[in-house]
């Protein structure tokens, strides 16, 4: 009888860092069957070319030093970025003038764009929409001087006639 | 007197005085963490010197981002999540670049040429004919590795990397924990299928 759990082990082995003493209890007599014992083997060959087929390289001594050289060219002074909004607006005093002048013109822009947005509903009706509706039969001069008016007769198709007539007559 | 703090603690504390620009507490992140970073960044750029370099703007990033790392996620997620995002960028690049290296990298333009510049072989090393073999492995196994989908390729290399669980490899890759099993059990698959010749006991077995 088999007691391991074949999803148990196989997680385990294949996972990272296989427990070495786990392993070898795997490993020993009656706890895995003929063919797991096999895929175990099998496992333990993968992760022994994967480890060992390149050797890990040493680090430079000098790394760390490389990273904050680097770190600091970029600007001694700098901080790291704040969470956020606020990181875009950090404090820093070369850039915050520029940072500050493209907000502000950023909200001037969206201001006017509502404001824009805002007169749109009161003006006049344009000139497709006068068209149209001195196009209308029944539409005299006087209800066309009345814009209001006008931009209320929309530019649904216009009834037809002689469906009218018919209706009427019936 | 105080207790010690743990490895995490210490990590999350270093990181909090990095996030009000100490150069000196970043200085001691990079040490604490510069292997780990390089030898994972090393299984997917096999080249000690790119990966290296990578590594190198792996800590930078860190700087960059330290604004956004909340002491409620484990550092060395927050780390191996940037890390994982430009490894991939960097293999992303190479397969539209394939002739592409890194700035500074030995063999790139200006550098000596790669077969200047390897040094003499030592008599006591294996005969030819061993490190003819051996290299044909490495080449066979990297190659079985390249043709790895890209989460298949970076789920094995967090798993074979350093210590991470499998719930902190799920959180780097944005994934969750089955997810992440069944990445790295197909990745395996792959592998086993492709290097059959060369599993026997982990060594070069070369086709009778």
């Amino acid at each position: 009888m088999n007691p391991e759990s074949h999803e148990d082990w196989l997680d385990h082995v294949s996972g990272p860092r296989p427990d070495p003493a786990e392993v070898r209890r795997l490993q020993s007599h009656g706890v895995l069957g003929p063919a797991e014992r096999r895929r175990l083997a099998d496992e333990l060959a993968l992760n022994a070319l994967l480890d060992g087929h390149r050797p890990a390289p040493a680090v430079s001594s000098n790394f760390a030093r490389r990273v904050v050289s680097e770190v600091s060219r970029e600007g001694a002074t700098a901080r790291p970025a704040l969470p956020g909004w606020l990181g875009w607006i950090a404090l820093r005093p070369g850039r915050s003038l520029a940072r500050g002048a493209a907000l502000a013109f950023a909200c001037i822009a969206a201001l006017a764009l509502l404001r824009g947005m805002s007169r749109q509903g009161s003006l006049p009706p344009d000139g497709a929409t006068m068209a149209h509706a001195a196009a209308l039969p029944g539409v005299d001069a006087e209800t066309l001087s009345d814009f209001d008016a006008v931009h209320r007769l929309g530019s649904e198709p216009a009834p037809d006639d002689d469906a009218l007539i018919l209706a009427l007559a019936q | 007197m105080q207790p010690e703090l743990s490895d995490e603690d210490q990590d999350a504390a270093l990181m909090q005085q990095v996030r009000e620009g100490d150069l000196v507490a970043f200085e001691t992140l990079v040490e604490r963490w510069k292997t780990p970073v390089v030898h994972f960044v090393y299984r997917l750029l096999p080249d000690a010197d790119e990966a290296e370099d990578l590594a190198q703007g792996v800590f930078v990033q860190l700087w960059r981002t330290a604004g956004r790392y909340e002491r409620r996620a484990k550092f060395s997620t927050f780390l191996f999540t940037i890390a994982r995002n430009l490894a991939l960028n960097e293999v992303r690049r190479r397969t539209r670049h394939p002739a592409d290296r890194l700035d500074g990298f030995p063999g790139a333009a200006g550098e000596p040429d790669a077969d200047e510049a390897r040094p003499i072989p030592d008599p006591g090393q294996p005969p030819a004919d061993d490190l003819a073999q051996r290299s044909e492995l490495v080449a066979k196994i990297d190659e079985a590795l390249a043709a790895l989908p890209e989460k298949q390729r970076v789920a094995l290399a967090l798993c074979r990397e350093g210590e991470r669980s499998y719930e902190e490899i799920a959180d780097i890759l944005g994934t969750t924990v089955p997810a992440t099993k069944s990445l790295i059990h197909r990745a395996r698959e792959t592998l086993k299928a492709r290097l059959k010749p060369y599993l026997a006991s982990g060594e070069w077995k070369p086709a009778p």
